[in-house]
């Protein structure tokens, strides 16, 4: 288990993470948030590139500084550094000196990519250099795996290949932490969802539980209510129009729904269904809010 | 971390560029001896048979030294490849997440590169000592015949002597490594890479200096003992190392002195002090400025962790680099019969190191974009000035004593 325990870090002015407290266990964790929320600020704390100002992080009980803890995290950042001269095998060499790994098992998930065996790393192209280190970080023998920006730039193909891979550690019994704004994607992998909003944790849940009391109605008014007017009656989560078809979201309560026919009198108000990666979305937006007031 | 696999990983990633590197470096070396020794050999032509001692001598010490001249430059520009790893937040986000401990990393840079240096250096002063060799202890006028007979020369010595300098030069070797490798590895345990490059750059400029001393001690001593005590050896090694051989390099770069060895020991203690501090603080304004640029991403933040939480620790360096200047400078003046220490120097002695000593205080101001130097900017220059002031007061105490 990943213990953070009231984790601080600033940079200058900027607090990106603001006394978070959270434990990530096996399985696979989403970590997500808007642009800023401490998401990779959090992950390298954890892999240990950078010292957080107050706090502390333990890997199994042990302070993420000694070495035994390092050896069984595994960080894939969201730019992986490779000399530009590098090939795959130099690639595979250089981590090999600090970790254990799989070689069959990297190789086996690079068959599924057409990299050139050969080439030079400096000349591929984003999404190869992602697949390559995706491929890496999978074999690699250790207990927690930390990814930024996991499927960044990955063709479908290859993200329907590495989305198995990853669904294969978890039975293996490897914690993954996986931060992306590719929500569609995380939804259908992670078990958990960790929300971050403004360096704070805004929501820490299992995946079914999310947005369980979420409801979105559709509904026409003779004139549509503005946002603040709506958001006066009810806890509104999103707001929006489609022409004259007003659709929002709001935490579920028979009361608050009365109160909005009441000040409101729409001529049609009916319910319609969340799809399961919007609620992650709609989870999010709620976390922000949460976090302004 | 498994060291021996990350050692073989590093020399065939790194051995083209260092055999290409060592290949210019003593290619420089090479060309350098050689147009020395053309100065040598038109000065011997001019004086003749009977050429004045002194400068014939110094003359051919200012030749071995420019040869160092290429071997210098790698000792201050290998340091920041040791620490490139450390250089931008790509780099920090994989070298700091890995499983090693702290500073494992650069110790191995720092390792490899330090035997690279050491074994570049030594290929270069051993051509050097030949050619000093050929130039100081022969009769005949064409000095590239006696590159060949060194052995010879080597032979004919006494038993003893014989086994002296094939002692000396390993054992020489060894206290400079031990030396060199203490200071890099000690001060590259912390997470500061400034003062490891800092620390890396000083330790090669030592060997720099070191080395070809032992060298010649070896070689002298094993050749013609006489040559120890006629050369005024004694205040030569006491003086080197710190300020006198970065003098006559100078004199061999710029070919400007033609004084004896005793005179040149005396401008010692005055002016060319200066260029030795600034030299030293020129290298860590300069390392401070690489690794700034390179280590700082345009949004504003350090690589990793590399941000110095405590400023205090900044200092510190500044503050080393102090004492060690005074200590080197009392020496000298110690040494020195006619010190030359004036009032005006010191002056711009101090206000060169205040100002290069406050250089990585001004550029981290000025990324902040905040102008308050914190308080380990004022113990710096405190500090600074406070050893200038000692240095000046040690020094006239010394020479009233010396000279009543």
């Amino acid at each position: 288990m990943i213990e953070i325990k009231r984790v601080t870090k600033t940079f200058g002015k900027t607090v990106a993470l603001d006394r978070l407290t959270l434990q990530v266990g096996d399985g696979i964790t989403g970590l997500v948030g808007e642009n800023g929320a401490g998401k990779s600020t959090l992950l390298r704390c954890i892999a240990g590139v950078l010292n957080p100002d107050e706090g502390e992080i333990l890997i199994d009980g042990k302070p993420r500084k000694e070495l035994e803890a390092k050896k069984d995290i595994f960080f894939l950042s969201d730019y992986p550094y490779s000399p530009k001269a590098g090939t795959i095998d130099s690639i595979y060499r250089f981590y090999s000196c600090f970790y254990d790994f799989d070689v069959d098992r990297f190789y086996g998930i690079l068959s599924h990519f057409s990299l050139p065996p050969k080439g030079k790393i400096g000349d591929f192209s984003k999404g190869m250099r992602r697949q390559l280190f995706v491929a890496l970080s999978l074999a690699a023998r250790t207990k927690y795996l930390l990814m930024d920006e996991a499927f960044d730039g990955l063709d479908p193909i290859a993200l329907d290949a590495i989305k198995g891979e990853i669904i294969s550690e978890k039975e293996n019994g490897r914690c993954v932490l996986v931060s992306s704004h590719n929500i569609a994607t995380l939804e259908r992998l992670a078990d958990r969802f960790v929300m971050l909003s403004k360096g704070h944790l805004a929501e820490n849940a299992e995946t079914q539980s999310l947005g369980q009391n979420f409801v979105k109605y559709q509904a026409f008014f003779d004139r549509n209510p503005t946002e603040k007017e709506l958001s006066s009656c009810c806890r509104l989560i999103s707001y929006r129009k489609v022409g004259s078809i007003l659709n929002f979201v709001m935490e579920e309560s028979e009361s608050d729904l009365e109160r909005i026919k009441s000040a409101f009198h729409p001529k049609f108000i009916e319910k319609v269904e969340i799809d399961s990666d919007e609620l992650i979305v709609l989870a999010m937006l709620r976390a922000r809010k949460e976090c302004e007031r | 971390m498994n060291v021996k696999k990350y050692l073989r990983y590093i020399l065939r990633t790194w051995v083209p560029l260092m055999v290409a590197f060592g290949a210019i470096v003593l290619s420089l070396t090479i060309v350098a001896g050689f147009s020395s020794s053309a100065k040598i050999l038109i000065f011997e032509a001019e004086e003749g048979s009977t050429a004045i001692y002194y400068g014939r001598n110094q003359s051919a010490y200012s030749s071995i030294l420019s040869m160092l001249v290429p071997s210098l430059l790698a000792a201050c520009f290998l340091p920041f490849f040791a620490f490139s790893h450390r250089y931008g937040k790509v780099r920090a986000d994989c070298y700091l997440s890995l499983p090693a401990k702290d500073g494992q990393v650069t110790r191995v840079h720092v390792l490899v590169l330090g035997v690279f240096l050491v074994a570049v250096y030594l290929l270069s002063f051993l051509f050097g000592s030949v050619v000093a060799i050929a130039h100081q202890f022969t009769q005949v006028a064409e000095a590239k015949a006696y590159l060949a007979t060194h052995p010879t020369l080597t032979m004919r010595s006494e038993l003893g002597s014989f086994g002296w300098y094939f002692a000396a030069w390993p054992l020489g070797a060894l206290v400079v490594a031990a030396f060199y490798f203490t200071n890099c590895l000690f001060v590259s345990q912390g997470n500061n890479a400034i003062q490891g490059i800092i620390a890396m750059i000083a330790g090669n400029v030592i060997i720099a200096c070191l080395i070809p001393v032992l060298c010649f001690t070896a070689v002298g001593y094993s050749v013609n003992s006489s040559w120890y005590y006629d050369f005024g050896i004694q205040r030569f090694f006491l003086m080197n190392g710190s300020i006198y051989l970065p003098v006559v390099l100078m004199e061999g770069i710029f070919g400007s002195l033609e004084t004896n060895l005793s005179e040149t020991a005396e401008k010692v203690c005055g002016e060319w002090s200066v260029w030795v501090g600034l030299f030293l603080f020129f290298s860590y304004g300069a390392a401070s400025l690489v690794y700034l640029l390179c280590g700082k991403e345009l949004g504003g933040d350090f690589a990793g962790s590399d941000r110095p939480r405590n400023p205090l620790a900044l200092a510190l360096p500044h503050i080393a680099f102090g004492i060690g200047l005074t200590a080197m400078a009392v020496l000298t003046g110690v040494e020195s019969a006619a010190g030359a220490l004036g009032f005006l120097p010191l002056i711009l002695f101090a206000t060169c190191l205040v100002l290069i000593s406050g250089l990585y205080y001004v550029v981290i101001s000025l990324y902040n974009r905040s102008f308050k130097l914190n308080k380990a900017a004022w113990v710096s220059f405190g500090s600074v000035l406070g050893m200038t002031l000692l240095v000046y007061l040690t020094t006239t105490a010394a020479q009233t004593m010396l000279n009543p």
